[in-house]
C-alpha cells in the first residue's frame, strides 16, 4: 500500500530525490522546497526544450492546458513489484542534491549519483543539481556535462528560476522518453507480469492465457504513460481497448487497473471541475474496479501475494474523491469497509499506512473521535515495531489524538481554543452552549479512554527517549486521573515523572502542571499597623468617613456595598512585603516535595519569594507565600509557580476552581482538597491589586513589653507608647482617638507629644505618656476570676476585646510627585495603626461590706463646756498637728455634749497574692456650718496610719464620720427620708420635695466624697477603692443618726460652789479639765437642755444619777446621794434654737464614780419630731435621752475618818 | 449469542453516564478498552446519522472488526449504545426499547445523576438474555443481588432517592 494515494496518483510521475554526499538537514529542506514548486509543470513552458523526434503517439496532447504531474519521493524507494502494473509505481526519474561546500570533489559526488542511480533501472532521467559551487568547481563543472547541474550561487529568486528552468527540461526529456517508451512498447510488445501471476507460469494454459491478455495489458500500460505524458484522451483511448481486451480474457485485476486509469483519464480531462454526473460516473465506476479488485482476489485465493491492497487503495481512492461534509455517511462507509480489510493485510506497515489514511480522511471529514480512534491504531501498530523511531512517531499520532480525547496539553492550547469554539459551533447536538463549555472544561468523562490514551503517550515518550513529553504525560495522568489510580500506580507515576525529570535540563518549563493541586486560600488583610485609609484633603480629620471604621471587619452596614463590587479591591505598597495564602493539597499515596513554589506574577512588578514544601500522603497545607510589590501599577496572581518533580510548571487557580465547580456539579470524581481531609472553602477569587508608591509605616510597642498590662482595680499607671517610622515617607499628620470598651479608663494622652514630634522622618522615634486607670470588674468578670483564676485566663480575658483600642491615623506629605493612584486622585492615601492595648485587670482589694459604727463616751461634768465655735475654732486651727489628729477629730459634740464617735467601718479583703496598704483620708470641708457661713471654703484633710493587709487576709478599716452633722433639726430634711422610711403619715408636710432631696442628695454626696479610700501595693502599684457606693449603702439606714442632730441635746454642768466666787461665768473658762467634785458638800449642778428644733418644746424632764453599778442612787433603799432642788418632773418650755437651764444640787454620801443623765417627755410632740424619733403610732410618746455624764466624786480623808 | 459486549449509556453532552461490560468472553482490560474505544469513536456517526432518520433505533451504524455497534437514540439526544458481535437486531431493539422505558424514569433531567448510576440495567440485561452478569465497570457501584426474592438492594447515592428500589423482573420499579 501506499501512502497518500488519489485518483490522480496515476498520473503522476514519480522521481526519487536523493542527497549526494553529505547535505547539512537545513540546507536539503531548504534546497526541497525549492523543489516542490515544480510539481506541475504546463506542457506549454516544456514545449522550448521538448523536440519532435518523430511522430509522437500522444495525438491529442493538450499543450496550451495539460501539464505533467510529479511526485518527489525523498531518499527513493525500492522498487515495487506492482510497478509493471502500474506504471506510475515507477521511479521515471532520480535527481540527485548535491551541496557543493560540503562535498569539494565534484568527481566523487558524480560517482556516488551515478552509483545511487543503479538501483532504479526504471529511471528514464538522471540529474545531479550541485547547489552554491565554489569558482574552480564552476569552472570543473562546466568542463564536464554530463548529468550534473551546477547552480551558481546565486540570491534566491535566480535560483528558483534556474531551477524551473531545469526541472522543464527534465520534464521535457520526460516526455520524450515517454513517446519513446509507447512507440517501441506499441511496436515490440512487452511481457507485464504482476506478483499474481508468477505462479500461473508454470501451466502450458495459463502461458497461452497470459499471451492473450498480453495485448490488453500493454494497452493499459501504454494509457498509463499516456496519462503521466498529460495526454488523457489519448490515455482514455488506450484504457478502452484495455478494458475490452482484459473483460474478454477475464483479465480482472488489469480490468480493474484500466477502468482505474480510465477514471484518472476523466478527471484530468475535466482538469478538476466535477458534478453531479461526473461525481456519479466515477462513482460508479470505482465501485466496479472495487468489485473487480475482489474478484481477482477471489480468484486467486491460494496466492500468497493478494490484490487485496489495490482494492482498499481503490476504496481509499474513491473516499477522498468523495470526502465531503455532505457525503459523510458514504465515505464513512467506505471507511469503514476499508478498515474490515485491515485484518486480512499480511504486511503490517500496509496496515499501518491504511489506517493512518482512514485517520485522516476521517479527520478532513470532520469525524474527530473516528480520526483519533484510527489514529491511535496507528500508534499501537508503531508500538509494536518496538524501535525508537517508530516510537516517535507514534507519540507523534497519539498527540494528534490528545485533542479528540480531551487530553491535550496545555502548550498546545493556544490553537486548540479556537478550534474548540469551532467545533463546538458546529456541534448540531448541543442544545445549551454554556453547558457544553463547561462541560468541556472538566473534559468529558472518558476517564478510561483519557487514561489509557495518556499511558500510550508515557508509554511511547519513554520509548522515543522524550523526556519532556513523557513528564507532560506523567503530569496530566496523576493530576487528572489520580481517584482511578492506585497508590502503586500513582508511585510508578512520580518516580516516572523523577525519571523524566533527570533526563531534562535543570530548569525546564512544562506547560502541564503535575501536583499538588493549588487553589487560593486567602489574602490576609492587612495586619492592623498596615491599614490603608483613603484621605480626605478637605476635612480635618481626614480618616473620617472612610472604611474602616470600626474595630470589625465584617459590619452589617457595609455588606451592601461589598456586594455591589464584583471584585474586591486590594492596595499593597511597593516595598513592603506582602503575604498571599494558598492551600497545598497532594491527593496521592506518596509524600509530595515541591522544591519551591512561589506566586507567578505576570505583571512584572512583583519579586515573589519561593518556599519549599513537604506534603505527606493525602494532605493538604495552607502555604504562605509572599513577596515585594516593586513598582506601581495593577498586580495580576493567576497562579503559582511549583518546581515539583524537577520541571517548572505554572498551576493556575482558574484551574482548580474550574476543578471544584465540577465537583459542584458531580462532573468531576473526586476533590482534591476534601479528600484530604480540607474544609470546602467557598471560592476566592483573586481581587483587583494594586500597587502605590510608598507610604509612611508607623510601628509601635509599648515600652516594656507588648504583652498584657497587668493591673489591680483602681490601679493608676503610666505607660508608655514607642512609635517608630519604618517607611522611608516622613509621617507629616497624625491623630490618636480611641475605641472599643472602657475607653474612660484611658486618663490622659500627650496628644502634644505626638504634635511636636511631627513631622516624623524615617527611623524616627516618638515616646508617648498614656495615663491608665484600672476599670472595676464586672460582675460577670469576677465570677470568671472568683474561680481560682490563674493568668492564661486573664489574658484570654483582656484579649476580648475590653481594652481599648488607640487608632492613630497618620498620613505622610499631602503631594506625591511619583506615581498614579488606583483611584486617580493626587493624595496619597493615609494610615491607620490600631494599638490594642492589651489590659488585664485584675481583682485587687475587694469590699466586703461597710458598717456603719456608734459609739458614746461619756464627757466629765466639769465646769465648762465647750461651745460650738470653740471647737469649730480648734479644729480648723489644728488641721497640722499630726500628734493630735485624732484628738482634733473626736471633740465633744457640741450639740450633745459627749464624745460621740461615729465611724464608718469598712471591712476589706485581699484576695490576691500580693500586700495592699490602705491609707484613708477624710477631707473635712468647713463650708457645711449656717453659723461659720463666712468662713473659708478650705479642706482639711486628715489622714490616718495605713492599714496593712496581706495576702488572703481581710481587714477593718474604721473611718470616722465627724463634723457632719446639721446643726438644725429641720422639717426639710425628712423629705428622702420619707420616701426611704417609706412612712406615708408625713405626705401632707408643706416643704417642697425637690430642694429638700437636692440638699439632701448633696450632702450626702458631700459626705461620701469626702472619704477617699487610696491603697498602695509594693512600688509602682497606686490605686483608690471606689467605695462610694459601698458608703451610701452603709449609711444609708443611719443617715438621719449621722447628719441629723438630736432634737434636743443635754448638757451638765458643775455651777461653782464656793460661796466668794459667785460668778460662774469665769469658771467657764477657767475651769480646765475634769474638775472632780468632792463628797460630803452640797454640790450645784445644771443642766443644760437645748433645743435644736425651730419650734417651742416642752417637755417633762427627770434627771437620773446613777453609780459605777448602775444602780440609781438618788431613788430608792440604798441611796448613796442626797439631792435638793427638782429632779424628776420638771416641766421646762425651751425656745426653739436656745438653751435653757435648770439648777439643782446634789450631795453625795460615798465618793466614787457617778453618771448623770437626763431624759425628757416632749409634750406635743411635732411630726417633725416623731419622725426624728421614728415613732409608729402618733401617741407614743416621745422620750429624748441625753447621753451619761461622768462625774467623779472625790472622798477626802476626814471623810472617812468622820464618826457616823 | 453475544458473547461480548458493551453497553454505554452517553448522554446529549457526550458524557458517559452508565456504562458495562457484558458478556460472555473472558474480560480482558485492553479489550475493554477498546470497546470503549469504538464506543466514543462511533459517537461521530451516530452524530450525523440520528438527523437523518426519524427512527430510533440507528442499527448496526459502525463497526471494528467484528465488532458491531448499534446505537438507540431517544428523544433527548441520550444515546444508548451497544457494542456486540452478533448481528440480531429485533432482540437488540427490544432491549434498547426496555432499557429506555427504564431509562425515562430515570431521566436525568429529572433526577440528579448520581441516581443514574444506579441504574438497574443488569437486571434488564439479564431478564433478556438470561444468563448471569460476568462483570460490569459500573465501579462505583455496589449492588448486592438477591436472586430469591428478585430483588436488590443498593446503596443510596443520592440524597434524594428512596433507599430502597425493588425490581421485579418485569422492569417495574417499586419505591418503598
Amino acid at each position: 500500500m501506499e501512502p497518500d494515494v488519489s485518483i490522480e496518483t496515476s498520473s503522476m510521475i514519480r522521481v526519487a530525490v536523493l542527497p549526494i554526499g553529505s547535505v547539512p538537514p537545513t540546507q536539503l529542506r531548504d534546497y526541497l522546497s525549492m523543489l516542490l514548486r515544480h510539481q506541475l509543470i504546463p506542457l506549454s513552458a516544456i514545449s522550448s526544450f521538448y523536440t519532435e523526434h518523430q511522430k509522437s503517439p500522444f495525438a491529442h496532447q493538450p499543450w496550451d492546458s495539460g501539464s505533467l504531474r510529479f511526485k518527489f519521493i525523498l531518499g527513493g524507494d525500492p522498487p515495487s513489484p506492482w510497478e509493471d502494473f502500474q506504471s506510475n509505481r515507477k521511479i521515471l526519474a532520480v535527481i540527485g542534491i548535491c551541496h557543493c561546500p560540503s562535498s569539494p570533489d565534484l568527481d566523487s559526488a558524480t560517482e556516488q549519483f551515478n552509483a545511487a542511480c543503479k538501483g532504479y533501472t526504471s529511471a528514464l532521467v538522471e540529474r545531479c543539481f550541485a547547489f552554491c559551487p565554489d569558482d574552480s568547481q564552476l569552472e570543473e563543472g562546466s568542463k564536464k556535462g554530463g548529468n550534473l547541474r551546477l547552480f551558481p550561487p546565486a540570491d534566491r529568486q535566480t535560483q528558483e528560476f534556474h531551477l524551473n528552468t531545469m526541472m522543464q527540461d527534465i520534464a521535457a526529456s520526460l516526455l520524450m522518453e515517454f513517446e519513446k517508451w509507447v512507440l517501441q512498447a506499441e511496436s515490440a510488445g512487452t511481457i507485464l507480469k504482476t506478483p499474481l501471476d508468477s505462479q500461473a507460469s508454470l501451466s502450458s494454459e495459463e502461458v497461452i492465457k497470459a499471451k492473450k491478455r498480453r495485448l490488453g495489458r500493454a494497452q493499459k500500460t501504454i494509457g498509463d504513460y499516456c496519462l503521466l505524458a498529460a495526454s488523457p484522451v489519448d490515455a482514455n483511448a488506450h484504457y478502452s481497448t484495455a478494458i475490452d481486451l482484459a473483460r474478454l480474457t477475464g483479465d480482472y485485476f488489469w480490468y480493474a487497473g484500466a477502468l482505474e486509469g480510465s477514471v484518472c483519464a476523466l478527471l484530468i480531462d475535466r482538469m478538476g471541475q466535477t458534478d453531479a454526473i461526473l461525481e456519479e460516473e466515477v462513482r460508479y465506476r470505482y465501485n466496479s474496479v472495487i468489485l473487480h479488485y475482489r474478484k481477482s482476489f477471489i480468484q486467486d485465493n491460494t496466492q500468497r501475494v493478494s490484490p487485496l491492497s489495490f482494492e482498499l487503495e481503490a476504496t481509499l481512492k474513491l473516499a477522498r474523491f468523495l470526502c465531503r461534509r455532505e457525503l459523510a455517511k458514504e465515505v464513512a462507509e467506505l471507511l469503514t469497509s476499508a478498515a474490515d480489510g485491515a485484518k486480512s493485510l499480511i504486511d503490517a506497515s500496509d496496515r499501518l499506512i491504511l489506517y493512518v489514511e482512514i485517520a485522516r480522511l476521517f479527520g478532513s471529514l470532520g469525524y474527530q473521535r473516528k480520526a483519533a480512534f484510527f489514529s491511535r491504531q496507528v500508534a499501537q501498530l508503531y508500538m509494536q515495531q518496538e524501535n525508537r523511531h517508530a516510537a516517535v512517531s507514534a507519540l507523534q499520532v497519539l498527540a494528534l489524538t490528545t485533542k479528540a480525547y480531551r487530553v491535550q496539553s496545555r502548550s498546545s492550547e493556544t490553537d486548540h481554543s479556537f478550534s474548540h469554539n469551532k467545533a463546538g459551533l458546529s456541534n448540531s447536538d448541543s442544545g445549551k452552549m454554556h453547558h457544553q463549555s463547561l462541560v468541556s472544561l472538566f473534559e468529558s468523562q472518558w476517564s478510561t479512554l483519557q487514561m489509557v490514551v495518556l499511558r500510550e503517550i508515557l508509554l511511547s515518550a519513554v520509548r522515543a527517549g522524550d523526556p519532556l513529553a513523557a513528564w507532560s504525560a506523567a503530569a496530566r495522568l496523576l493530576r487528572s486521573y489520580y481517584p482511578l489510580i492506585t497508590p502503586a500506580g500513582q508511585n510508578g507515576l512520580a518516580s516516572a515523572l523523577s525519571n523524566s525529570a533527570e533526563r531534562l535540563p535543570s530548569g525546564v518549563r512544562c506547560a502541564d502542571p503535575a501536583l499538588p493541586f493549588i487553589r487560593l486560600h486567602s489574602f490576609p488583610l492587612h495586619p492592623s499597623q498596615l491599614d490603608i485609609v483613603k484621605r480626605n484633603p478637605d476635612k480635618e480629620d481626614w480618616w473620617a468617613g472612610s472604611a474602616p471604621s470600626g474595630p470589625f471587619i465584617y459590619t452589617p452596614f457595609s455588606k451592601g456595598d461589598t456586594s455591589n463590587n464584583s471584585k474586591q479591591e486590594l492596595v499593597w505598597v511597593v516595598g513592603e512585603p506582602v503575604q498571599v495564602l494558598v492551600e497545598l493539597a497532594n491527593p496521592c499515596g506518596f509524600e509530595l516535595r515541591v522544591d519551591s513554589i512561589y506566586l507567578s506574577v505576570h505583571s512584572g512588578n512583583f519579586d515573589a519569594f519561593p518556599v519549599s514544601v513537604n506534603l505527606p500522603p493525602n494532605s493538604s497545607k495552607v502555604v504562605t507565600l509572599s513577596g515585594i510589590p516593586t513598582s506601581v501599577g495593577p498586580v495580576r496572581i493567576p497562579g503559582c509557580i511549583v518546581h515539583c518533580f524537577g520541571a517548572i510548571t505554572e498551576h493556575l487557580f482558574k484551574d482548580v476552581d474550574n476543578l471544584l465547580n465540577g465537583v459542584a456539579q458531580g462532573l468531576v470524581l473526586s476533590d482534591p482538597f476534601r479528600s484530604c481531609g480540607s474544609m470546602k472553602l467557598r471560592n476566592v477569587s483573586v481581587p483587583n491589586i494594586s500597587v502605590i508608591s510608598p507610604l509612611p509605616l508607623l510601628v509601635s510597642h509599648v515600652v516594656g513589653g507588648n504583652g498584657a498590662i497587668i493591673l489591680y482595680e483602681g490601679e493608676i499607671r503610666d505607660i508608655w507608647i514607642h512609635l517608630a517610622n519604618a517607611g522611608t515617607i516622613p509621617v507629616e499628620q497624625a491623630h490618636i482617638s480611641l475605641s472599643g470598651k472602657h475607653q474612660d479608663s484611658v486618663i490622659s494622652i500627650a496628644f502634644e507629644t505626638l504634635k511636636s514630634a511631627l513631622p516624623l522622618k524615617p527611623g524616627a522615634e516618638v515616646i508617648i505618656p498614656v495615663t491608665l486607670k484600672a476599670w472595676q470588674l464586672g460582675v460577670l468578670d469576677s465570677d470568671t476570676i472568683s474561680g481560682k483564676s490563674s493568668s492564661p485566663i486573664m489574658l484570654r480575658h483582656s484579649k476580648d476585646g475590653s481594652s481599648p483600642t488607640f487608632f492613630i491615623h497618620y498620613a505622610g506629605p499631602m503631594a506625591n510627585t511619583e506615581g498614579v493612584l488606583p483611584n486617580g486622585s493626587a493624595i496619597p492615601p493615609g494610615r491607620r495603626l490600631v494599638i490594642p492595648l492589651q489590659i488585664c485587670v485584675l481583682q485587687g482589694l475587694s469590699f466586703v461590706k461597710a458598717q456603719f459604727l456608734s459609739m458614746e463616751i461619756p464627757a466629765h461634768v466639769g465646769e465648762d463646756l465647750p461651745k460650738p465655735a470653740e471647737i469649730d475654732n480648734n479644729s480648723t486651727d489644728q488641721p497640722v498637728e499630726t500628734q493630735s489628729k485624732i484628738d482634733s477629730l473626736v471633740k465633744i459634740d457640741p450639740f450633745r455634749g459627749s464624745w460621740g464617735l461615729r465611724f464608718l467601718e469598712l471591712e476589706l479583703s485581699n484576695p490576691t497574692d500580693i500586700l495592699f496598704e490602705i491609707s484613708v483620708s477624710v477631707q473635712v470641708e468647713n463650708s457645711g456650718r449656717e453659723e461659720n457661713a463666712s468662713a473659708d471654703q478650705s479642706v482639711t484633710e486628715y489622714s490616718y496610719h495605713k492599714t496593712r493587709i496581706d495576702r488572703d487576709f481581710s481587714a477593718r478599716v474604721l473611718i470616722p464620720l465627724e463634723h457632719c452633722k446639721f446643726p438644725v433639726l429641720d422639717g426639710s430634711f425628712f423629705g428622702k427620708n420619707v420616701a426611704a422610711d417609706g412612712m406615708a403619715n408625713f405626705r401632707n408636710l408643706s416643704f417642697s420635695e425637690k430642694t429638700t432631696k437636692a440638699e439632701l442628695n448633696a450632702s450626702i454626696k458631700n459626705l461620701t466624697s469626702r472619704i477617699k479610700v487610696k491603697w498602695q501595693s509594693g512600688r509602682n502599684s497606686f490605686g483608690e477603692l471606689n467605695i462610694k457606693d459601698a458608703v451610701l449603702a452603709a449609711l444609708q439606714s443611719s443617715m438621719m443618726d449621722v447628719l441629723l442632730p438630736d432634737p434636743l441635746t443635754f448638757g451638765f454642768r458643775a455651777v461653782s460652789n464656793s460661796s466668794e466666787d459667785k460668778e460662774p461665768t469665769q469658771n467657764l473658762h477657767t475651769g480646765s479639765s475634769h474638775s472632780s467634785l468632792e463628797a460630803h458638800e452640797m454640790t450645784p449642778l445644771e443642766v443644760i437642755v437645748r433645743n435644736n428644733t425651730k419650734e417651742m418644746i416642752k417637755m417633762s424632764l427627770n434627771i437620773t444619777c446613777r453609780d459605777v453599778a448602775g444602780e440609781n442612787c438618788i431613788e430608792g433603799p440604798k441611796s448613796t446621794v442626797l439631792w435638793n432642788g427638782v429632779l424628776s418632773g420638771i416641766t421646762l418650755e425651751v425656745p426653739p434654737l436656745e438653751e435653757t437651764t435648770h439648777s439643782f444640787s446634789l450631795y453625795f454620801l460615798i465618793p466614787g464614780e457617778y453618771t448623770l443623765s437626763a431624759a425628757a417627755i416632749i409634750d406635743d410632740a411635732t411630726d417633725i419630731l416623731r419622725a426624728r424619733a421614728r415613732t409608729s403610732s402618733p401617741d407614743e410618746p416621745i422620750i429624748c435621752c441625753g447621753p451619761p455624764y461622768h462625774l467623779r466624786v472625790n472622798g477626802t480623808t476626814e471623810m472617812f475618818s468622820h464618826p457616823l | 449469542m453475544a458473547t461480548t459486549a458493551c453497553f454505554i449509556i452517553v448522554s446529549r453532552n457526550n458524557i458517559p453516564i452508565y456504562e458495562a461490560e457484558v458478556g460472555s468472553a473472558a474480560k480482558r482490560e485492553d479489550s475493554a478498552q477498546l470497546h470503549q474505544f469504538i464506543l466514543h469513536a462511533s459517537l461521530d456517526i451516530v452524530q450525523d446519522l440520528a438527523w437523518t432518520t426519524s427512527a430510533m433505533f440507528l442499527k448496526a451504524v459502525d463497526r471494528f472488526n467484528d465488532l458491531v455497534v448499534s446505537v438507540y437514540v431517544t428523544a433527548g439526544h441520550t444515546r444508548l449504545m451497544l457494542l456486540h458481535d452478533s448481528r440480531n437486531d429485533d432482540g437488540i431493539k427490544s432491549f434498547f426499547q426496555e432499557v429506555h422505558e427504564l431509562y425515562i424514569k430515570y431521566d436525568p433531567e429529572y433526577h440528579p445523576s448520581p441516581a443514574l448510576r444506579t441504574f438497574p440495567l443488569e437486571k434488564i440485561y439479564q431478564s433478556m438474555y438470561g444468563m448471569p452478569l460476568i462483570s460490569y465497570s459500573a465501579n462505583e457501584i455496589k449492588y448486592f443481588l438477591d436472586y430469591s426474592t428478585l430483588s436488590f438492594q443498593y446503596e443510596n447515592f443520592c440524597d434524594s432517592s428512596p433507599s430502597f428500589i425493588i425490581i421485579f423482573s418485569f422492569g417495574f420499579l417499586v419505591h418503598c
